[in-house]
């Protein structure tokens, strides 16, 4: 019975389908189709190939504006200006993308923070530090040996910090992992002129701060002693201010 | 250095405007047929057609053995394409005519002829199936139907049954049975 159906739809179908029918005696002009044809295909070609000058010819205009000595400091002002404006559009982008809760990338959230396990270690001059001591500013502690190439790269910027920064509460911290201690330490930092408050720290410290498994290891901590912002590794100087100025405008 | 390598180009686009122009010669008339008896104006489905040849003409990979399937299919896409179209813009065209008077008897009655209904039928079904229809009534095998439309021969005759019941089931919604 189904099946009689079907064959029954089916033929409905075919005869309304049949009625599709072209006009009588029609048939397409062959001649009209060819010329319709080829012009199609010569303009199908020629707009393939402008679309490829396009690219060729601003790359030729560009290579003739950086060579010509006449142009080319213009071209130059002209290709940073791009590059800067990119930088600051991609900015905007992320900043917009990540949230605007998140103001930097690297700074914890506040209910996302834990507190820094507090210590107490002898300066050079054998005076007991504490991190309690320092509770209300911000402190940057930096994790660090003389033997460590990058810890020495950032030792010149947290000089520098220390003395921009002083004032508004904030204060260095450096903590030497050196195996033979102020053998090595105390020469290293009087000759770099160091301005802050180091220290020599061991296993115990590397215990309590999680081992501690690579050097620099660089914490921000804000005015309440949590940890705000954990760096393993260098970092670039810019991004230390932008963080550090974020924490210090906390309250 | 560059000339050979030019010389290689010109023979490749010979050959392929050679190829070219052999398959519309053969194949033209069967394309051409195919879209007029989908789109009512005879001179827009020439049009239809040659742009069909030139699109195969872009893609190298319909250049194969199943050349001809791919233009039946482009075809009937093509017309199915226009025909909504075309749809589109009489109903926009109706709005402004209500605004304006009321359809005449003579065009009541010419849309209400059962080719349009047909075409207007096949314009709202799910374009895969109205080319299915659409190539079937113009007497492809289920063998050829197959390899246009990229089917598993064996259940084209199920999706050809289930696309005539769409059809007949639009068709009754639109206009009534018979």
């Amino acid at each position: 019975m189904e099946k009689n159906n079907e064959i029954n739809v089916g033929r409905w179908v075919d005869d309304r389908l049949a009625t599709l029918t072209p006009p009588g005696n029609w048939h397409p002009n062959m001649a009209a189709g060819i010329a319709h044809l080829n012009t199609g295909r010569r303009a199908g070609s020629l707009w393939r190939r402008s679309w490829v000058w396009v690219p060729v010819t601003a790359a030729a205009i560009c290579i003739c504006a950086f060579a010509v000595p006449a142009t080319s400091v213009f071209a130059q002002r002209c290709f940073s200006a791009c590059v800067a404006e990119t930088k600051v559009v991609g900015k905007v982008i992320w900043n917009s993308l990540s949230g605007s809760k998140r103001p930097l990338i690297g700074v914890a959230r506040m209910g996302e923070r834990r507190m820094a396990p507090d210590f107490t270690l002898l300066d050079a001059s054998g005076k007991p530090v504490g991190l309690s001591d320092f509770r209300g500013q911000v402190v940057l502690l930096n994790f660090w040996a003389t033997w460590c190439d990058p810890c020495r790269v950032e030792i010149p910027w947290f000089v520098e910090f220390q003395q921009s920064y002083r004032d508004d509460g904030f204060a260095i911290l450096g903590v030497s992992l050196d195996q033979d201690g102020w053998k090595s330490v105390k020469p290293y930092i009087e000759k770099q002129k160091v301005n802050y408050r180091v220290m020599v720290g061991g296993d115990e410290i590397a215990q309590v701060y999680d081992g501690l498994e690579s050097l620099p290891t660089t914490l921000l901590i804000d005015r309440i002693g949590r940890i705000a912002v954990t760096h393993v590794g260098l970092v670039e100087r810019k991004t230390y201010e932008e963080e550090l100025k974020a924490l210090l405008a906390e309250r | 250095m560059d000339t050979p390598n030019e010389a290689v180009v010109e023979v490749d686009s010979n050959e392929a405007q050679f190829d070219l122009e052999a398959i519309f010669e053969t194949q033209y008339e069967r394309i051409a047929r195919v879209i007029v008896r989908v789109i009512r104006d005879p001179g827009r489905a020439e049009e239809l057609a040659v742009e069909v040849f030139l699109k195969w003409s872009r893609n190298p990979s319909a250049h194969g053995s199943n050349a001809e399937g791919w233009l039946y299919r482009t075809a009937a896409r093509m017309a199915l394409d226009e025909l909504r179209r075309q749809a589109r813009r009489n109903r926009y065209d109706r709005l402004l005519t209500l605004i304006r008077r009321p359809l005449t008897p003579e065009e009541l009655h010419s849309a209400a002829q059962e080719r349009d209904r047909v075409r207007a039928v096949l314009g709202a079904m799910r374009p895969r199936q109205a080319e299915l229809l659409l190539l079937r009534s113009h007497g492809l095998s289920y063998d050829e139907l197959a390899s246009t439309l990229d089917l598993n021969p064996a259940s084209v005759g199920t999706f050809l049954s289930r696309a005539q019941q769409v059809f007949r089931k639009e068709y009754v919604e639109k206009y009534g049975e018979e």
